[in-house]
């Protein structure tokens, strides 16, 4: 999963720092799932993907 | 004739808006940024660039940048570097990312921000490109810094000497007031004097936890340091070496903001709450309090704001003065917006139904 989200910032670089903080893990209230499957830990992204899975990034539940 | 008035900026909870003065008054206009929460804004006089902090809910601290017309661009964000994986910091508690963008000034060619955590960052390209400042991040006193309001320790005050620009001065909540005299090479602790009565007794007078709340300079008289402290009021006549306490005045001693006149070190203004544990205005009453004196005495205004069941509290950030010390102007964290067009004795309010505001500045 990581390298799919590194070839979506090389695509994109700004979406960088939108998605990770500086330590490169997924922002607090920023969503990541393979598939229907949310990722559990923030700070890794070392999760197997297979051919045709899908990875989501969403934007949790903030606000106020 | 008159100098035209400056814009005002107030920052807010869902965007930022400049208040512009016409031939019929005040008007707030459309938000930048709407929705979105500013956390603060700084203005270069000297290039007429506008610089917006943003602390988007998902996406983190976000720079944006406006060198003139009605184009905003974003630019870099303070960033830290990659926490150490070994070493005296690895088990750092603190975490090194940046959550707000806490103070935010430019002058001289340089951009500083001072975040939560209370990291120090420069950029001399216009914030394109940030550096944290790890001669003070990496102090050993860091470890005994304390959150003040929030999780962990912050800077919210930067001060750049209009004499000397590698001059600069910060206040930490909790960690008193820091300074460095050869751009950010060396730092010392310049909190003597102040004392944090909410300690224990050894240690209210340790200068590395004092909670100041704002620290404010005259910038005709860049030696003259006013701060609004967690536990009253202070003034330095000697760029912060020494700090002496103003008795209290009535009717509190407590808040957050301060301004100092421009032009005369003797004139400073506040916005007094009734304590610590009540951040209300005292019997519901909103006042600004003034010392023309240096402290010695203080004028209360009363004069266009609220007297009767007013429970407005104004942040650190939200109260400001013109450079010519005429036009103030203050917003509170219950979206009521002032301004006073005498030098702070009369005000007037432009608006009572706005975000929780954050920050106001001229520019």
């Amino acid at each position: 999963m990581r390298e799919a989200l590194a070839g979506a910032f090389e695509a994109a670089p700004s979406m960088r720092h939108y998605v990770l903080d500086e330590q490169g893990a997924v922002r607090k209230h920023v969503a990541v799932f393979v598939n229907a499957r949310m990722i559990a830990d923030r700070s890794r992204l070392d999760v197997g993907i297979e051919p045709g899975d899908r990875v989501f990034v969403i934007q949790a539940l903030t606000g106020g | 004739m008159a100098a035209s008035k400056p814009v005002i900026w107030v920052g807010t909870r869902k965007g930022l808006f400049g208040v512009r003065h016409t031939a019929s008054g005040w008007h707030l206009g459309a938000p930048h940024f709407p929705g979105e929460p500013v956390t603060q804004f700084a203005f270069d006089a000297t290039t007429g660039t506008c610089y917006a902090a943003l602390r988007l809910g998902h996406f983190g601290v976000k720079l944006w940048k406006n060198a003139g017309g009605d184009e905003w661009k974003e630019v870099g964000a303070p960033a830290f570097p990659p926490k150490p994986g070994e070493g005296e910091w690895m088990d750092d508690p603190t975490p090194w990312t940046v959550d707000m963008i806490w103070g935010l000034e430019a002058g001289q060619g340089v951009l500083w921000a001072g975040c939560l955590p209370a990291g120090l960052f420069k950029s001399i390209d216009g914030g394109a490109s940030w550096r944290l400042v790890e001669s003070l991040w990496l102090r050993p006193e860091r470890k005994e810094w304390l959150g003040g309001g929030y999780d962990h320790a912050g800077i919210h005050s930067v001060i750049v000497d209009p004499r000397d620009a590698r001059h600069v001065t910060v206040a930490v909540s909790c960690g008193g007031v820091w300074q460095t005299r050869d751009a950010g090479e060396t730092w010392t602790n310049t909190s003597k004097g102040m004392v944090a009565d909410f300690m224990p007794p050894e240690r209210r007078e340790d200068p590395n936890i004092q909670d100041v709340h704002r620290l404010q300079q005259c910038s005709a008289n860049p030696d003259v340091l006013w701060v609004q402290h967690h536990g009253g009021l202070y003034r330095s006549t000697d760029s912060g070496l020494n700090w002496r306490r103003i008795a209290a005045p009535a009717p509190s001693e407590f808040g957050f903001a301060v301004a100092a006149h421009p032009a005369n070190p003797e004139r400073a203004w506040f916005v007094p709450a009734h304590s610590d544990a009540q951040r209300i205005p005292v019997d519901a009453r909103m006042v600004v309090t003034e010392t023309r004196d240096g402290g010695a005495s203080f004028h209360v205004r009363r004069q266009g704001l609220p007297q009767h069941d007013a429970y407005h509290l104004v942040y650190r950030h939200a109260l400001a003065v013109s450079d010519d010390g005429a036009t103030l102007a203050m917003g509170s964290t219950t979206g009521g917006l002032w301004v006073s067009e005498d030098e702070g004795s009369t005000w007037q309010c432009l608006s009572r139904d706005l975000p929780p505001i954050a920050v106001v500045r001229m520019g």
